[in-house]
């Protein structure tokens, strides 16, 4: 753990300086480019004004054996140029011996390239004298180089700092983190205690409150699910205790009758144990995936009816009377899957909690919004002060001898809430049994697909047990 | 002897009902906390058999119940939840024992009967008295050294009058230990069974006490 932490503050580190370092070296370039070309715009303008100043210095009244004093004063400065002086054609004078440019035509400012190295140049008519003074371009672009160049030396130094003092400014930014790696390394499912903010830099802040965010969160999914673990197994042991014993007593018996009579006893309870894996499946399931995998534009009036008929056989070997008595268009978005299973859940729970003999209404209604699916049985109904409770996993009701598991209302609700849905459980007006309302967000389809046409038909048909009979 | 029963899931309770009954005790089966509540205030058990879940009053709270009352009947505590803290809450609440589910259907025998040993300070598995030896795990009993073969009801009046030898059991106190609730008794059947008893072993073996009870004689040991 330790040097892997290590190696990522490294390479934020390294990550830092290199990108400092190139940016101040990428603008230490321009700088110098800039300072070279400003230079040498300044250079062109200074080294004119010098060539004339020298052409104008020499006086008029010229003497060939002034000449050699001439000499002196301009050598003063530096010998970056070429004087030539011509009486007539004859030239008379060049500062230097090995170099040496024709004569310019006009007097003023000039160019002309010699040798393949251009020359400045400045002609004066003195009298019967021509005096040239020239200079080469190199000449100027060396001066220029020269002032840019020397600005490299401080600028290498800033860079040397700056390289040795990112890291120890870094590090110090760094050390938080070290802080807070260690210290999340200390916590564990069962010890999830939030950071300490205290002392930290301001950039860290949020981080140390989106974690603590999250450690509150995990530390509620942790109870959430330690407790799912806990119940989930002792669901799961009770249908085994169950089998293990009846299969000692399917060893135990004596004749045929009560032998296969035991081995019914085992059915039913392998039955009941498959039953609830599936139900623990689904229930995980849903807690997994997030959002609702497909939404698509779905028919409620389909869903129901294919719930109800699929669950006709049971309702009938009960002697319920279960049937659609209203059944508006009702089209919402969702998952067909998760949506018949809310029905089925739903639809079950009052076939297997109505007596003998009960009645069961399902009802589809668009209310302005709305699309909501009542399902109301003639059964007990759940007390008042349990009504919250019976969304509980595990929850089973009070002296319920049915064999669920009490995760049918959870699954219910936990499906209504993916798909916005509200699920309430109240008293039965007309049937006295309990009243199931589940609202949901009213859609319009795009278009009218033909099942529409099915959906509807009951209603036309007029007939209250157009399904079941 | 008499065991009651406390457990909702049909499944087990119905396979343990017979499977119990099968290994020659006598079982009551409720459903329920208060239920169970109310057959515990009434009648004497030699062992309780305690689920935790159960709708309404928990397992617990029966137990708890009971030992405020000052009764001691041993207690198993049959548990889905198996976690070391279930475990300990169930024992520091009086119980005697703990068997988490699943479980085998001998191993509860086994420890129910480890269970009277215990309370009845015997360390030997077989329960003697004179020239009595009375093997409960095998419901086996041999008097003066020979096999005696019992019926069931009369290896159950047996163990009743050999959980306390000595102890004078009247004819109620007898009948609430040998039969349960779904039984039908003859009006004769404690004088039946003893006289049975008394011919199996030896006429002095159980004693009359007229008008008060039975109880077994004080034979010397062989
Ligand atoms: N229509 C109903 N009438 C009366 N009681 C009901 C009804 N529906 C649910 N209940 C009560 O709510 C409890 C929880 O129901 P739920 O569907 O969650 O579990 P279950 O039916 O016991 O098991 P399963 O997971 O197999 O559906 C039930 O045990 C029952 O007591
Ligand atoms: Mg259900």
């Amino acid at each position: 753990m330790k040097p892997r932490v290590r190696h990522r503050a490294l390479s934020i580190r390294r990550r830092l300086l290199l990108w400092q370092l190139a940016c101040l070296l990428g603008v230490s370039c321009i700088f110098i480019v800039s300072t070279y070309w400003i230079e040498r715009v300044g250079i062109e303008h200074h080294q004119d004004l010098r060539l004339r100043k020298i052409a104008l210095d020499i006086p008029d009244s010229l003497k060939p054996d002034d000449l050699r004093s001439i000499n002196v004063k301009l050598f003063h400065g530096r010998d970056d140029f070429l004087l030539q002086i011509w009486q007539g054609d004859r030239e008379i004078y060049r500062s230097t011996i090995d170099r040496e440019l024709p004569r310019a035509l006009q007097p003023g400012f000039g160019l002309q390239a010699v040798h393949g190295e251009v020359w400045k140049f400045f002609v004066r008519q003195s009298g019967p004298y021509t005096i040239q003074v020239s200079q080469s371009l190199d000449e100027r672009n060396a001066l220029a180089r020269e002032r840019a160049l020397h600005l490299i030396v401080p600028l290498i130094l800033l860079i040397g700092a700056i390289a040795l003092c990112t890291p120890i400014g870094v590090n110090a930014g760094l050390r938080s983190l070290h802080r807070i790696s260690s210290e999340l390394e200390t916590r564990h499912l069962d010890r999830l205690i939030p950071l300490d903010p205290h002392d930290e830099p301001e950039e860290i802040l949020p981080v140390i409150e989106a974690i603590n965010t999250l450690l509150a969160r995990l530390g509620q999914a942790a109870v959430v699910q330690q407790q799912f673990l806990a119940d989930a197994s002792h669901e799961l042991r009770t249908p085994l205790a169950g089998l293990q014993l009846q299969v000692t007593m399917v060893e135990q018996a004596q004749n045929p009758a009560s032998r296969s009579e035991a081995l019914a006893a085992v059915t039913a309870s392998v039955k009941r144990a498959g039953r609830l894996v599936e139900q623990l499946l689904t229930t995980s399931r849903l807690d997994a995936d997030l959002p609702v995998a497909r939404r698509e534009m779905v028919s409620l009036n389909q869903i129901v009816r294919e719930a109800i008929m699929r669950l006709a056989q049971i309702a009938e070997a009960r002697h319920i009377d279960l049937g659609l008595i209203q059944d508006e268009a009702a089209w919402v978005r969702g998952a067909y899957d998760e949506l018949t299973l809310l029905v089925v859940n739903l639809i079950e729970n009052a076939i297997r909690y109505t007596p003998k003999g009960g009645q069961i209404d399902v009802t589809l209604r668009g209310q302005g919004v709305e699309v909501c699916l009542v399902i109301e049985d003639s059964g007990p109904g759940i007390p008042h002060a349990e009504r919250q409770r019976a969304f509980d996993r595990f929850y089973r009701g009070r002296g319920v001898a049915a064999a669920g598991s009490g995760l049918g209302l959870a699954i219910v609700k936990r499906i209504a809430d993916r798909h916005a849905a509200s699920v309430s459980l109240d008293d039965g007006a007309s049937l006295g049994g309990l009243r199931v309302y589940v609202a949901f967000e009213r859609h319009e389809p795009d278009e009218t697909p033909p099942c529409i046409a099915l959906a509807t038909q009951g209603d036309a048909s007029g007939s209250r047990r157009g399904i079941v009979r | 002897m008499r065991l009651c029963l406390v457990e909702d899931d049909l499944a087990i309770g119905s396979s343990l009902h017979a499977g119990l009954r099968s290994c020659g005790f006598t079982v009551d089966w409720v459903q329920d906390g208060e239920t169970a509540e109310d057959t515990l205030r009434v009648t004497d058990y030699t062992t309780v058999l305690l689920d935790i879940g159960l709708p309404g009053k928990s397992g617990l709270d029966v137990l708890n119940a009971l030992r405020s009352r000052g009764n001691d009947t041993p207690v198993i505590i049959l548990s889905a939840r198996d976690r070391v803290a279930d475990r300990i809450n169930g024992l520091d609440s009086g119980a005697d024992d703990y068997l988490p589910k699943p479980f085998d259907l001998d191993e509860l025998t086994a420890r129910i009967r480890a269970l009277r040993r215990r309370r009845g300070g015997r360390t030997s598995t077989l329960m003697r008295h004179g020239q009595i030896v009375f093997d409960p795990a095998r419901q086996a009993v041999s008097y003066r050294g020979a096999t005696v073969s019992l019926r069931s009801r009369e290896l159950a009046f047996l163990a009743a009058l050999m959980e306390e030898p000595g102890k004078v059991l009247s004819r109620s106190q007898l009948i609430d230990r040998v039969y349960g609730w779904d039984t039908d008794i003859e009006s004769n059947a404690v004088e039946f069974h003893i006289h049975a008893l008394r011919q199996k072993l030896s006429a002095g073996a159980i004693r009359n006490m007229r008008g008060v009870g039975y109880f077994l004689a004080d034979e010397p040991a062989a």
